[in-house]
């Protein structure tokens, strides 16, 4: 379905004025475009400076270059893209940029940039591994985030990969284009407002939350301000599709507050990310076992298990006051902790190590393999996840679906997911409700036995099932 | 001074601090007063721990440090006061407010406790600038008849103290050519609110906001602010990273404040926004109220007549330079009138930042190269800006976000008819009359309204009478209401 219509004048022709253009002579594009084509709208001007100019170009420069080439003409506009070009040496070696008309673009850069294999990346590959048979193109961004280019369709995949991304840029237009994951770099996000507002495209973001906004005292340093520069990408898009009716409630706010600067902002839809099970590998069993598990006097000690990173928001200072609380009390358990630190992670680590020093049966495990996770969630008694804001709570669902209790918080993404049942819900500022919440589950065995019932009824659903759904917003 | 005696004094003002808020924490002035530091902190320590309200733990934490803990720093404190012994709760008091006390650069402060509203008038008590929210400041606080005590922040940014008289009346009697002293009141009082209220009328700088929020949070005063918009979230692809970061910090206090009073039902409705957007946390955010600001013209009185007509009429912006105001697309706007042959002058005034101004000013050059009159006026009085507004036959101001539009009114205030647009807070005063409200994003619409306006002297008439008949608040009424939306319980 996607169409390459050239570089150059002769791509911006061939998209400016559809018919058969495409195979003229280079002089007579030029002609043909100085001479016959009215003035240029923003959406031309975007197009010829991406194209000719060989960089997506921002909002701000779009308005410069349109009003230019509405008092100047549009042979002047393209002469001074062109020796705009030239002036900055730094501009010479930039790519050619062909034009793709009618293509679906999936931006999955970061998840391409990565060997992580967090929930974003697991989320690129299941779009990916969905659409790309569809027909839909991978793309990333050149190393200065100039240009879109094309990946690999396997660069997702492979664990080692040399080049994933092509040289040629290449500029959407008439088509589809979805961003799936959150841009924390200003260049890109602003260029990627500019292509929203004027590629002639249908765009979707797919939305996770909007905590740096909303919650920014647990974000990691200048997290909110980039990423309000992301936001005002989105505020362009035709369509969110938020992960959780949560995360669409949250963006439904946000989209309330583009009224007052005139902006009608993209259609919130929610679209419940995928729930799968994880595969505990029999033969992970052994090592996981002997990672995770503890034993006193009276034997093996109930596994408290606790998955995300050490950043402030996933409360884990709660959830080592909680323990401390219930230990004291002469509960037996151990608790384990499986994330990699994060921004302030000092002072968790700090109480850690003081507990840890003091005799309590307490670890902390990061960089753990898929297989060592999936165990850690069937060995529990119960994870506790009492985060302040999640626009999902992706440890919730794999515990449940691993047949795992869970206490977390009553509020939010992860009151949703309880209703599904498996859960236990306490307020996540208060520790001694934490405490309580995990003493019921080591203590009550019945409580304990009729959640984990309710966990293993959860229904599945499958990234296909969740890639499809995205599609039919984006697509049609 | 030597090292022994600073010792033995900071460890009497720490006593003294105790003795404070001792009755507030549950120890009886008699019990306190018959008890050494060491003793008495334990006493103070186990009242709180008893009890675990996070007011009196944050009150407590206050005395000790002699400056506002941060919410990491409560909670720090709370868990300390659970998880410790008796006997040995001071320490873990004294570990939980270690990095606030480290940053408060005087060991004798004493604290002051207050129970009338606290106002908030840091930048307005150390700045001379006067725009926008300065303005509403200082013509709303100085007319505030109920009781109240004005802040600052201390130098080293810990806590409130008492205004000095100059800072005083660089809020309450501001005039042109008004300068700001530095003042070193780090040594003075600690104002510590109690079953109070803190008033924010300003918008706290960033390095006063974790302690703001651990006031809202936790202190039990009430917390009012004015809202004056949501631009740096709503509008971030026109301001600075920095800027937005230090709103989404804001938005802590905000959303464990208990009332915000927005400058126009668009701002309120920005609020309410979040609001719903907070609930993904488990917050309900503040009661949302709107309070349109006054209409009054530059200078306080409104025009007897206006200017006589004159030979070239004049089209006139005011407004910070900056893209958001749109300068841009009333140049090109202009630009196409002239064109088509249209006579008039273009004016701006408006200062602003470096990088803008060096941009505006090489398009402004353009345009006046090829022979058109426009201007660009900076550092302009407010005796000379009211002379503009009078003087301008059109008034141009279709920003792409206000919370407000202060110069709308301004100019409406002089009986001038405005050209603004047609969304948000501006549609919201057009209203009102006097207005012509257009597409900002649309040059060409704005150049029809200002052509309308140039040459059909009966609309312009008509616009004129209703900006004659508009009927808006004074700054007397608006800060009554202000202070009544204030203090009044919210159902």
């Amino acid at each position: 379905m996607s169409e390459d219509l050239g570089t150059g004048i002769r791509g911006v022709v061939a998209a400016l004025l559809p018919g058969k253009a495409a195979d003229r002579e280079r002089e007579r594009h030029r002609l043909r475009l100085e001479h016959s084509m009215p003035l240029p709208t923003a959406e031309a001007a975007w197009l010829m400076l991406a194209v000719l100019g060989r960089r997506l170009p921002t909002s701000e420069e779009v308005e410069r270059a349109y009003r230019f080439g509405r008092f100047n003409g549009t042979r002047a506009l393209v002469r001074s893209i062109a020796m705009e070009r030239l002036r900055h040496p730094s501009r010479w070696f930039d790519a050619k940029v062909s034009v793709l008309r009618s293509a679906v673009l999936l931006d999955v850069h970061d998840s391409i940039d990565t060997h992580l294999l967090t929930g974003v990346q697991r989320l690129a590959r299941g779009i990916a591994e969905s659409w790309i048979p569809r027909g839909a193109t991978l793309i990333g961004w050149s190393p200065g985030r100039t240009q879109l280019r094309v990946a690999d369709p396997r660069a997702l995949q492979a664990a080692k990969k040399k080049r994933r991304m092509a040289r040629r840029g290449v500029v959407p237009w008439q088509g589809h284009y979805v961003l799936a994951e959150v841009v924390t770099e200003p260049e890109r996000s602003v260029r990627t407002q500019a292509l929203a507002q004027y590629a002639q495209s249908r765009t979707m973001l797919v939305g996770a939350d909007i905590i740096p906004l909303t919650t920014a005292e647990t974000t990691g340093p200048r997290m909110p301000g980039v990423f309000a520069k992301y936001l005002a990408a989105a505020a362009r898009m035709s369509v969110v599709a938020a992960i959780s009716s949560t995360a669409a409630a949250e963006y439904a706010g946000w989209r309330g507050m583009l009224r007052s600067a005139g902006i009608g902002g993209p259609e919130i839809v929610n679209v419940p990310i995928a729930e799968t099970a994880g595969i505990a590998s029999p033969d992970a069993r052994a090592e996981a076992e002997r990672l995770l598990l503890a034993a006193d006097d009276e034997g093996t000690l109930p596994l408290v298990l606790s998955v995300g990173s050490h950043e402030p928001r996933k409360n884990h200072g709660a959830v080592l006051a909680a323990a401390e609380l219930l230990w004291r009390e002469g509960l037996r358990f151990n608790l384990v902790f499986i994330g990699g630190n994060a921004w302030s992670s000092d002072e968790f680590r700090m109480r850690l190590a003081a507990l840890s020093s003091a005799g309590r049966p307490i670890q902390s495990l990061s960089g753990a393999s898929d297989a060592i996770l999936w165990w850690a969630y069937r060995l529990a008694r119960l994870t506790v996840f009492p985060s302040v804001n999640e626009g999902f709570g992706l440890p919730v669902v794999e515990s449940l679906h691993s047949g795992t209790p869970v206490v977390t918080s009553r509020f939010g993404s992860m009151e949703d997911i309880a209703r599904g049942g498996g859960c236990v819900l306490v307020d996540p500022h208060d520790d001694r409700d934490v405490a309580a919440g995990i003493r019921s589950l080591l203590l009550d065995d019945a409580l304990h036995d009729r959640l984990a019932a309710e966990a293993v009824a959860r229904p599945l659903r499958s990234w296909g099932a969740y890639a499809g759904d995205l599609w039919r917003i984006l697509v049609g | 001074m030597n090292d022994n005696d600073l010792v033995r004094r900071s460890v009497a003002a720490l006593r003294a601090r105790l003795l404070v808020v001792a009755p507030s924490v549950g120890v009886a002035a008699g019990r306190a007063n018959q008890l050494a530091v060491g003793p008495l902190l334990e006493a103070l320590a186990d009242a709180v721990a008893g009890s675990s309200t996070p007011s009196r733990v944050w009150l407590l934490a206050t005395a000790v440090a002699a400056g506002y803990p941060t919410v990491a720093e409560v909670t720090a404190v709370t868990r300390g006061l659970e998880l410790a012994a008796p006997g040995v709760r001071g320490g873990a008091v004294l570990s939980g407010v270690a990095v606030t006390a480290s940053q408060v650069r005087s060991s004798v402060v004493s604290i002051e406790l207050v129970s009338d509203p606290l106002v908030d008038v840091d930048f307005c008590a150390t700045h001379a600038h006067n725009t926008g929210i300065q303005r509403v400041v200082r013509s709303t606080v100085p007319k505030w008849s109920g009781a109240h005590v004005l802040a600052a922040w201390s130098p080293d940014g810990t806590g409130y103290r008492r205004l000095t008289p100059s800072q005083e009346s660089l809020v309450t009697a501001w005039h042109s050519g008004a300068r700001a002293e530095p003042a070193d009141t780090n040594a003075e009082p600690l104002l510590v609110p109690v079953d109070g209220a803190i008033l924010l009328p300003e918008v706290p700088a960033l390095e006063y906001i974790a302690r703001l929020a651990s006031i809202a949070r936790f202190s039990g005063n009430r917390v009012g602010l004015i809202g004056y918009d949501a631009i740096p979230v709503v509008s971030a692809d026109t301001v600075s990273d920095d800027e937005s970061d230090r709103f989404a910090h804001y938005l802590e206090v905000v959303k464990h404040a208990n009332v915000v009073s927005c400058i126009s039902e668009t701002t309120a409705d920005e609020f309410r926004s979040l609001n719903s957007s907070f609930e993904a946390q488990g917050i309900r955010g503040p009661s949302v109220l709107a309070l349109p600001l006054p209409e009054q013209p530059v200078g306080g009185q409104r025009a007897a007549e206006h200017a006589a007509p004159v030979a070239v009429p004049l089209v006139l912006m005011v407004g910070s330079l900056e893209p958001r105001k749109n300068q841009l697309g009333v140049l090109s706007a202009s630009r196409i009138l002239w064109e088509r042959g249209a006579e008039f002058e273009l004016q701006f005034i408006g200062g602003g930042s470096a990088w803008f101004i060096a941009q505006f000013d090489r398009e402004v050059d353009a345009v006046r190269r090829l022979g058109y009159p426009v201007s660009v006026r900076r550092g302009v009085s407010d005796s000379d800006l009211a002379a503009a507004y009078r003087a301008a036959t059109v008034f141009v101001f279709p920003s792409l976000q206000e919370g407000y539009g202060l110069p709308i009114v301004e100019a409406l205030a002089t009986g001038t008819p405005v050209i603004t647009s047609n969304y948000g807070s501006m549609a919201e005063i057009a209203q009102g009359g006097g207005c012509l409200s257009v597409d900002p994003r649309d040059d060409d619409a704005i150049a029809d309204a200002i052509e309308r306006l140039l040459v059909d002297p009966v609309l312009r008439e008509s616009l004129i009478a209703e900006a004659a008949a508009r009927q808006g608040l004074t700054w007397a009424e608006y800060a009554g209401s202000l202070w009544r939306q204030f203090m009044e319980p919210v159902a």
